[in-house]
């Protein structure tokens, strides 16, 4: 045996997606999932119908966007992908809980994959990942992936609300939101004592509130 | 906080609280005893709502991910065994540990097989070469070496370091190439099996499960996915 025959031993052995290729339906990138809601809410109803075939679909158009939501919380990898499965179970699961009248369809399935991520790094008793979120500051203001116009004017009045807060308030928020820290991880991680954490918390969440209804 | 208290609390208190689960931010007991309290107040789910629409603009900034392509057939997987009264094809792959240890064995399997080829008896002759899989994974030791005997129609099946043991089980070898897993048979020590001759091709995937003495009970696989590997033809 030479040298290439155990290289190219390799090359086949890492191959081994092709062996699930059997199983994988079409599913093409996902695109933006905040556009069509209408779609979105459609394939719950059908999940909700016990139409199975509903889920395929509904993963291609919110995968990414989902994943993303989870990996900002527990970093990539394993922890996030086991993740990931538990959310669309769930969503397979409730779909039949989901109430169009009290919620969109993008933000019901959010929460879910927030509150399973948040879950799991809660019960792990541990930091959230550091990663995606050592840069938790105001996005670029240029255009994102996420063009639909009411989405886009509804994080762009946030954004702006965010802003009145004051930097280190608007960072708690960030942080919590996108990161899914805790109060006291906040204040480890801001180095401010854990009741100005949560004053600083309660006060955002009511200025912000007051902000988006002006 | 148990959720009796929470639901003492003035309307102040109990928007600030919503607004507080639907941000995440509160501990893990405080957590529990407000998501018992949206359970079982309306009203209070309706406030916790109000705040997840407010708040989901931020969702905004987080970037979307690509899951990894291996993602999608777990799920379907995962479904296919919660679905009342079926047991659908493919829930061999719900063992997602596995899946995602794969990559990171490749390169130690590549290293094993390398080393099991000048251990190897020769194995089955053809124009072209023979084909061979290493069956094995990360995160356990032992596996089997598995050789087509081109003239027979066979695969040779050996164990390396033991083969897996594991007490009271028996490690089962799977064809994985169909809609569903067929069984080629049990290998625990060894063995010389049966093969499709569709299967006697680069690339098939074969895989080892751990079943009840006798063999899987249902013809599915029903134990864990303990080793798993692709045949490969080796050039002589």
């Amino acid at each position: 045996m030479c040298a290439d025959d155990f290289g190219h031993g390799a090359g086949i052995l890492l191959g081994v997606e092709g062996g699930l290729k059997e199983w994988r339906p079409a599913v093409a990138r996902s695109r933006d999932p905040m556009q069509g809601g209408a779609d979105l809410g459609e394939l719950l109803g059908r999940l909700a119908r016990g139409d199975d075939a509903a889920l395929s679909p509904l993963y291609r158009l919110t995968s990414a966007k989902l994943y993303g939501v989870v990996v900002g919380i527990l970093g990539r990898g394993g922890e996030a992908e086991d993740t990931l499965q538990e959310v669309y179970v769930a969503i397979w699961r409730e779909a039949a809980r989901y109430d169009a009248s009290r919620s969109r369809p993008m933000t019901w399935m959010i929460t879910i994959a927030r509150n399973r991520a948040i879950d799991r790094i809660r019960r792990a008793g541990r930091r959230p990942a550091a990663g995606p979120l050592d840069d938790v500051d105001p996005p670029d203001p240029a255009p994102t992936a996420l063009d639909e116009l009411e989405q886009s004017q509804s994080a762009a009045r946030l954004e702006r609300c965010l802003e009145e807060l004051g930097a280190e308030q608007a960072r708690c928020i960030r942080l919590a939101y996108l990161g899914g820290y805790s109060h006291a991880e906040l204040a480890e991680r801001l180095g401010a004592p854990l009741g100005t954490v949560k004053s600083w918390v309660r006060r955002s969440l009511v200025r912000l509130r007051e902000c988006l209804e002006r | 906080m148990s959720a009796d208290d929470l639901d003492k609390l003035g309307p102040e208190d109990r928007d600030a609280l919503a607004a507080e689960l639907a941000l995440g931010v509160v501990d893990e007991s405080e957590r529990a005893a407000a998501a018992t309290l949206a359970e079982r107040d309306p009203a209070f789910r309706q406030l916790v709502r109000d705040w997840e629409e407010r708040l989901a603009a931020l969702s905004a900034m987080s970037p979307s991910v690509e899951p990894p392509p291996t993602l999608w057939p777990l799920i379907e997987a995962e479904i296919g065994r919660h679905r009342p009264g079926t047991a659908k094809p493919g829930g061999i792959l719900a063992s997602l540990w596995f899946w995602r240890g794969w990559a990171v064995a490749a390169t130690a399997a590549a290293l094993a097989l390398a080393a099991a080829l000048f251990l190897l008896p020769p194995a089955g002759e053809a124009p072209g070469g023979r084909y061979v899989a290493l069956l094995a994974a990360p995160d356990r030791p032992g596996g089997f070496l598995a050789t087509v005997d081109l003239a027979e129609g066979q695969l040779l099946v050996t164990p390396l370091d033991g083969g897996g043991e594991d007490g009271a089980r028996v490690p089962e070898l799977w064809l994985v190439s169909g809609p569903a897993p067929v069984s080629l048979g049990l290998i625990g020590g060894g063995a010389r099996l049966a093969l499709p001759s569709a299967a006697r091709q680069p690339g098939v995937t074969l895989a080892v499960s751990l079943e009840p003495p006798g063999g899987s009970p249902t013809g599915q696989p029903t134990g864990p996915v303990i080793y798993q590997g692709r045949l490969h033809e080796i050039a002589d």
